[in-house]
């Protein structure tokens, strides 16, 4: 692993890579600064830049704007008390009291320090255990146990979305669908094309990840500004970082709430609101202060930075391990990545090792960048905040249509991309969650050829007697049904009760 | 009845349609020709995901109570349509106008629908926008795009 390590470090300290990962930090936090906008919806702005540069350049761009769009929703939650990604909800709970009462620069300080903390122990994290669970993967990891891996994510992410629960599954399926459209994967035949040529080849990744995402927030934003009030952004220029003494009695702290985010962030469907919600209340119950919570204490700020930043690590670790995608941000990590003709999946980390590697040094860097993006995205914060807004998503929109129209170079793909984009409006409005079909679509068709595989490796053999060969297989499966069908069962019984 | 038929039981029958009409094409789908040796035909798996699909929405149609309330367009329902019309008009003029024209006047259009009607920012944010983008894809980045009626004026 060092050896890796030391030939994607060669490859990764270049100018240009660094160069653009710089401003993929710098674009990440500043795109996490304005409300509604969030961490897929940068990602999916910066995919079109990407498509002609390298694969390195192009991990780099989407490393830094990963690493750095959730640090930014916290800047508008301090001096907005709006928070910019909803991570960075309870981050505003004590961060705007404190920027109220005239320490908006300490506040940021907290913030910015807890953030680069967990950001840091996450990628230690990543970088110690996604090589080994990738190794297992490779030695216990066969079709049958791939599919039970895949349904598990599945049932994780569609099970724990938020609303309701059937919504999700349901939003699974129709993700799984949308990859089964166009041509079978082993025997070549056309599904579900209905005499349409552009269909022949499937639905492509881009109008998919633009119409969910892009151009879904476009027309939710127009929505929200008919009803949004003005609100007035506390003026900040500069993060006054803490001093070592004030770091007396917080580290555990610190310690303790990146732990919880990158546990968290390992599991699919958790996400980070969950985890620094949890993060919180674990420091809220542990902190000597804890009575100050929600009035500006430094120690909630600690939890709350730290989990939610820590995240990012571990969410990474089944993506770049497993090809199992937890959260929108790293499904588009490894959609993007099919872009560059590398194949997300179990083998990705023999493969590909110099794009799994740079990518871990990468995210490391991205933490360290934080530091200068800081004193330039709070400092520009007010003007960020009072970009005008029609601007801005008429850029939105610019940058959707070229990221549609440049992988393939078929105008075919525009008119699917409006249609998925009205349609997960739709879906928006009426809380059907958008995660699990996005990352339905991207395992699919893994799903789907793994089956196929399983299908021939099974022969004469019963379903049954063939799921008794694995262990693994049936423990995954099991887990997978336990998330789909524990919590119906817990409404239908809860639902007898009262009557 | 009346009561019983709420806005999620509505989307629940439309998914059961769906997934039924689906499940018909998969079911007498002809493949165009067949080899033994595939365990799974070409429709073996959309079958289980449409079995699938249509169970939960039955699921959905029997448990979906009237508890979400409606959202309320009536604010936003104009200036959505407006942008959905010049969002399609614009990707539809693309290929045609060429990405610089294209993207400046759809940002003007945009920006006007929208509520910003100060021409004297909005031309030179427009103009501005549209030649960077231009210049990004086609100088830095190498990338042909569509340059539509820019072919014609040479």
């Amino acid at each position: 692993m060092p050896e890796q390590l030391m030939a994607a470090l060669g490859m990764v300290l270049s100018p240009d890579v660094i160069l653009v990962l710089f401003a993929g930090v710098l674009f990440g936090a500043i795109v996490g600064a304005i409300p509604g906008l969030g961490t897929a919806v940068a990602i999916v702005v910066c995919l079109p830049f990407t498509l002609k540069i390298g694969p390195i350049a192009a991990i780099a761009l989407l490393m830094g704007v990963y690493g750095s769009s959730i640090y930014g929703g916290s800047i508008s939650a301090v001096l907005l008390n709006t928070p910019g990604t909803p991570q960075s909800a309870a981050t505003g709970m004590d961060g705007y009291p404190m920027a109220k009462a005239g320490k908006a620069g300490q506040a940021l300080g907290w913030v910015t320090a807890a953030s680069i903390f967990g950001g840091l122990l996450s990628c230690a994290a990543l970088i110690l255990s996604a090589p080994l669970l990738a190794d297992l993967s490779l030695k216990y990891g066969g079709p049958l146990e791939i599919c039970g891996l895949i349904c598990m994510g599945l049932a994780c992410i569609s099970s724990l979305s938020e609303g309701n629960q059937i919504k999700g599954i349901l939003m699974g399926f129709a993700g799984l669908m949308l990859a089964a459209i166009g041509d079978d994967p082993v025997s070549g035949e056309m599904r579900f094309t209905f005499g349409l040529d552009f269909l022949a080849g499937g639905i492509s990744l881009m109008p998919v990840v633009v119409g969910i995402y892009p151009l879904a927030e476009v027309f939710y934003r127009i929505h929200e500004l008919r009803t949004a009030a003005h609100v007035e952004a506390i003026r900040c220029s500069k993060p006054i970082f803490p001093k070592l003494r004030e770091w007396k009695g917080r580290i555990s702290n610190l310690v303790r709430s990146s732990m919880i985010g990158i546990g968290l962030g390992i599991l699919p469907g958790v996400g980070a609101t969950a985890s620094t919600f949890v993060a919180y209340t674990t420091a809220k119950k542990f902190s000597k202060n804890g009575d100050n919570f929600g009035k500006g204490e430094p120690d909630a700020l600690i939890a709350a930075e730290s989990s939610n930043n820590a995240i990012t690590g571990g969410a990474l670790i089944p993506t770049l391990a497993l090809g199992i995608p937890g959260e929108p941000a790293t499904a588009l990590m490894l959609a993007s990545m099919t872009l560059h003709g590398i194949i997300p999946g179990v083998r990705l980390m023999v493969d590909n090792p110099d794009v799994v590697y740079s990518s871990f040094i990468l995210l490391i860097l991205s933490n360290i960048l934080l530091i200068p993006a800081a004193y330039i995205v709070i400092r520009a914060f007010g003007h960020v905040i009072n970009f005008p807004p029609p601007v801005l998503l008429g850029l939105i929109v610019v940058c959707s249509l070229i990221g549609v129209y440049i992988p393939s170079g078929l105008f075919s793909d525009i008119p699917v991309t409006l249609v998925i984009g009205v349609l997960a409006f739709g879906m928006r409005l009426y809380n059907f969650p958008v995660t699990p079909l996005l990352i339905g679509y991207v395992l699919g068709p893994q799903l789907e050829f793994n089956m196929s595989q399983a299908a021939i490796y099974k022969g004469d053999m019963s379903l049954l007697a063939y799921l008794g060969t694995s262990p693994l297989a049936i423990v995954l499966f099991s887990v997978a049904g336990l998330f789909i069908f524990a919590p119906m069962m817990k409404s239908l019984y809860l639902t007898a009760r009262r009557r | 009845m009346h009561g019983s038929l709420n806005r999620n039981r509505v989307t629940a029958l439309v998914f059961i349609c769906l997934g039924a009409a689906l499940l018909y094409v998969a079911l007498t789908f002809k493949p165009g020709y067949v080899d033994d040796s595939l365990v799974m035909g070409p429709m073996s798996y959309p079958k289980w995901l449409l079995i699938g699909w249509i169970t939960f929405s039955i699921i959905y149609l029997v448990t979906g109570k009237n508890r979400e309330c409606g959202v309320d367009l009536t604010k936003s329902a104009r200036p959505l349509l407006a942008a959905l019309a010049v969002i399609t008009a614009y990707f539809f003029l693309f290929p045609f106008l060429g990405l610089p024209l294209a993207t400046f006047l759809f940002l003007v259009a945009f920006c006007f629908l929208e509520g910003m009607r100060d021409f004297k920012v909005v031309i030179p944010v427009a103009g501005f926008t549209a030649t960077m983008f231009w210049l990004v894809f086609e100088a830095v980045l190498r990338i042909s795009m569509p340059r539509g009626i820019m072919d014609l004026l040479g």
